[in-house]
């Protein structure tokens, strides 16, 4: 008998030491994952962090949840996870918030806090364990119905926010100009510092007189009885147009392509071109078209004008300015011969493309219906942009005086009870 | 009988007692000045003799109608020693427009009412009543204009900065190098009148005004083009620039100074050339910076044609712009240096001329300036394309990355005569700069 007890003994002490094995085996398994990912805590959800809090990790990860935060990256829909889903803890399912008395951090947490590693196998442990379970079920109800409640005041302020996201994009369209209006100011700016005594440059590069032909055709056509400046035709003769939207300038060419070369470039590549201008001038004429043949050989010859221009950089007989007097042209015959090369070349020759107009009203009216701008002005044609300049303003000032609100002169008279005159006007009777 | 033996040291007192005795009686007794202090040297210009610059003494009486040039600083008290004269350059770069150096002439007062009579011939000097009682008078004469100053009571100071400038752009008489020059070319010349403490009366073209430091009318302005200004401007306080030097402009003071102060025991050249071998860039630009103040333009050139220093060429070409517009009739001595001295043809000479002057607004609205700039990269000459390259990077901001070098290789020019060609084709103005914030008032 007492060998059989023994014996028995024996075998119930190795099983309970198995058993007390495999749970030392199973237990720091768990202990020894973390917070929300395997291999270790993560941000504040590390062992501590439900010591401390007495929240499971599937609480913690419920109640995120429930605010729309997905740790895992699930897409279980709604909010919240279901009690009995197998997702609620990544190491494996079958957990469960009532599992009794398991919390693996406070035991196998290394950094004891006063917990008791001991594993005490006492039946009045399990009353207080069950105790603790429903403790802890009526807080998890509780953190859920305030995590519900926090997430219907996400929302809530999500859409709160969305509405005055709109509202603002309302206000901002409600207050932000056009493109066109853009456009329109962009004009009245570039037309108000054409009218106030721009620079030369200005004047002679077209700018100014273009800015001032937008903004005189709007004028005239809310006011076309203004009295009409008159303009010299033999000036007038020397302005330089083009089509909208072209870099063409064929005013070197307008003498049937016979040119006033500087002497920096006079040489064979010269006498070669004045022989072949007015040839290509003359097939635009007759056919409304350059001669491809003499257009090939006039580029060659230019290639070679520029190349020998280039060389003259270190000659001792040039100065900077020359050099620059020379570029000019060259730049001035390369706009003509873009001219000669456009659709409509014909009309650089046949009097469409010209500036026209007994006065400032008609040229302005003239260029507008045939798409016409001021091109660059040509070496000897500065002081004919300049009078024209003047003719157009004067013009504009016209217009102003027949009709004040037009006046676009930018100032303002001020009245207020403020100032001096308003203080002596309230005085009088 | 009593002999008489004269020693040796009885012999030297005596020779001692004549050569003082004649020193004192070579000394000229209506000196307007005397040279009391210099942070530095004052240099006095002796045309005849060489070399033209001489240091003069501390303590040493100086003589009417000589240019003088402070280097760095000096201090002149008048020969009654009522007013103090200190010439100062702007070494720390604070006032809006450079000086670079202070030259003046003093004459004798034409009445005895005056202290002090100098032609301030350029830069900036102080001028201080150091009477113990009553006001100090002053004649100031500047580009041609006469000013007369009342500094009221002892310790009185003003300020004042003489500033010429050519307006940028092609001299029309460059155009025909056979007539390059015109005698009334004259720079703007500008003269900046500044109340630094107490109270002034100035009196000019017939006007009497009342001045006094900040806060109060402290401030006047006279140009060769416009004349005087009406009236004088108040301001509240002093501006930035007449503020005490900080620490750090002290230090670079100090060092400027102490470099300077050679100049007192080794001739010019001399200096001039040690500076200019030294491992330092600030003591080859301030070579260069005294090159122009003394109107060595053989160094002035040399630097200008320097391979392996391209911040002594970029100071080069600011100090020969400076000079040119010291007054007018500085371009044909410039133009006559060239063509006889360099050996350039009139061609050249005017050019080079052309390019010290820049260039005028509209001409730099015109695409055509621009390749021809970027042609002129590629010239024979060092000096050329540095002052190709002094306009370009400073006419076109967006180019400052493109790498180039005036004394490169071809090979590294040419790549970056390639990279402006693509910034700038033919025909094109370059990109205008980007405004990223508000211009600062």
């Amino acid at each position: 008998m007492r060998s059989y007890f023994n014996e028995h003994l024996r075998r119930f002490t190795v099983i309970l030491a198995l058993a007390s094995l495999g749970l030392f085996i199973v237990l720091p398994a768990y202990g020894q994952r973390g917070g929300f990912g395997r291999g270790g805590s993560r941000g504040g959800f590390g062992p501590g962090y439900y010591r401390n809090t007495g929240y499971t990790p599937a609480q913690v990860r419920n109640t995120y949840a429930a605010m729309g935060y997905r740790p895992y990256g699930l897409t279980t829909p709604g909010y919240g996870y279901g009690y009995n889903s197998a997702y609620w803890w990544p190491y494996g399912g079958g957990y469960s918030p009532y599992y009794s008395g398991y919390y693996p951090y406070s035991w196998y947490y290394p950094y004891n806090y006063g917990v008791n590693y001991n594993i005490s196998y006492n039946p009045s442990e399990y009353l207080e364990g069950a105790a603790s379970v429903y403790n802890a079920q009526g807080n998890f109800l509780v953190k859920k119905a305030e995590a519900e409640k926090l997430q219907a005041e996400a929302r809530s302020a999500q859409l709160e926010n969305q509405r005055k996201a709109f509202d603002q994009a309302l206000y901002e369209r409600e207050h932000t100009p056009t493109a066109a209006e853009i456009r329109q100011k962009e004009l009245d700016d570039a037309y108000r510092r054409s009218m106030a005594d721009p620079p030369i440059s200005l004047i002679i590069s077209g700018q100014a007189l273009n800015d001032l032909l937008i903004g005189l055709a709007q004028k005239l056509q809310s006011n076309p009885s203004a009295p009409q400046v008159p303009l010299d035709q033999s000036q007038l003769r020397q302005i330089s147009v083009t089509t909208t939207g072209e870099r063409a300038n064929a005013g070197l060419l307008q003498q049937g392509g016979k040119l006033d070369w500087p002497v920096l470039l006079r040489g064979p590549q010269q006498r070669k071109l004045d022989e072949l201008l007015p040839a290509a001038v003359n097939s635009v004429v007759m056919r409304g078209a350059v001669d491809p043949r003499i257009m090939d050989q006039i580029n060659d010859e230019l290639d070679k004008l520029t190349d020998h221009l280039d060389s003259q950089v270190n000659s001792g007989e040039i100065t900077p300015n020359q050099h620059i007097q020379a570029n000019r042209f060259l730049n001035n015959l390369k706009s003509a011969l873009r001219a000669l090369r456009a659709p409509n070349a014909a009309d650089y020759f046949n009097g469409k493309n010209m500036a026209k107009g007994d006065s400032v009203p008609e040229l302005v009216s003239y260029m507008m219906q045939n798409n016409l701008r001021f091109a660059p002005a040509m070496n000897s044609q500065d002081d004919a942009y300049v009078n024209l300049h003047r003719a157009m303003v004067a013009q504009a000032m016209q217009i102003d005086h027949t009709n004040p609100s037009t006046s676009g002169s930018g100032f303002r008279v001020r009245v207020g009870p403020n100032l001096p005159e308003a203080q002596e006007a309230a005085k009088k009777p | 009988m009593r002999i008489t033996v004269f020693r040796p040291w009885h012999v030297s007192l005596v020779a001692m007692l004549v050569c003082q005795a004649v020193g004192l009686a070579a000394q000229p007794s209506d000196a307007p000045a005397k040279l009391t202090a210099s942070g530095g040297a004052l240099l006095q210009h002796s045309p005849g003799s060489s070399p033209p610059w001489k240091a003069v003494k501390l303590g040493s009486p100086l003589p009417g109608d000589t240019l003088l040039i402070a280097v760095p600083e000096a201090d002149i008290d008048s020969a009654n020693g009522a007013v103090r004269l200190r010439m100062i350059a702007d070494l720390a770069r604070r006032l809006p427009e450079p000086v670079y150096e202070s030259a003046v002439l003093l004459h004798k007062p034409t009445n005895k009412d005056i202290d002090l009579e100098v032609t301030l011939d350029r830069g900036l000097i102080i001028l201080l009543n150091q009477k113990d009682k009553g006001p100090a008078a002053v004649r100031l004469h500047a580009g041609g204009h006469v000013w007369d100053l009342l500094l009221e009571q002892p310790d009185t100071r003003v300020a004042l900065a003489l500033i010429g400038r050519h307006a940028a752009g092609l001299r029309p008489y460059i155009q025909d190098p056979s007539k390059p020059f015109k005698p009334d070319d004259h720079p703007t010349l500008d003269l900046y009148l500044l109340v630094l403490k107490g109270e002034i009366e100035l009196t000019t073209a017939g006007k009497c005004l009342a001045m006094n430091a900040p806060p109060g009318p402290a401030a006047f302005h006279w140009s060769n083009i416009d004349g005087d200004d009406s009236s004088p401007r108040k301001l509240d306080e002093l501006p930035d620039f007449a503020k005490p030097p900080t620490p750090d402009e002290l230090k670079l003071a100090a060092q400027i100074l102490a470099r300077a102060k050679t100049l007192n025991f080794l001739p010019i050249d001399k200096v001039l050339d040690e500076a200019r071998k030294s491992s330092e860039a600030r003591s080859r630009m301030a070579a260069v910076t005294l090159m122009g103040a003394t109107d060595d333009l053989d160094g002035l050139f040399a630097a200008l044609n320097d391979p392996a220093h391209p911040e002594v060429r970029d100071h080069a070409a600011v100090i020969f712009r400076h000079w040119l517009g010291r007054k007018a009739g500085q371009d044909e001595i410039l133009y006559k240096y060239l063509t006889e001295k360099q050996r350039l043809t009139p061609a050249q000479a005017g050019g080079f001329i052309q390019l010290l002057h820049g260039f005028s607004e509209a001409e730099r609205e015109t695409p055509e300036l621009y390749s021809t700039l970027i042609s002129y990269l590629k010239h024979d000459k060092l000096p050329v394309r540095e002052l190709v390259r002094f306009h370009l990077y400073r006419l076109v901001p967006a180019g400052k990355d493109i790498p180039f070098d005036a004394a490169g290789s071809p090979e590294s020019r040419a790549a970056a005569i390639k990279k402006w060609k693509e910034l700038i084709p033919d025909g094109s103005l370059p990109p205008k700069p980007k405004v990223s914030e508000p211009a600062k008032p």
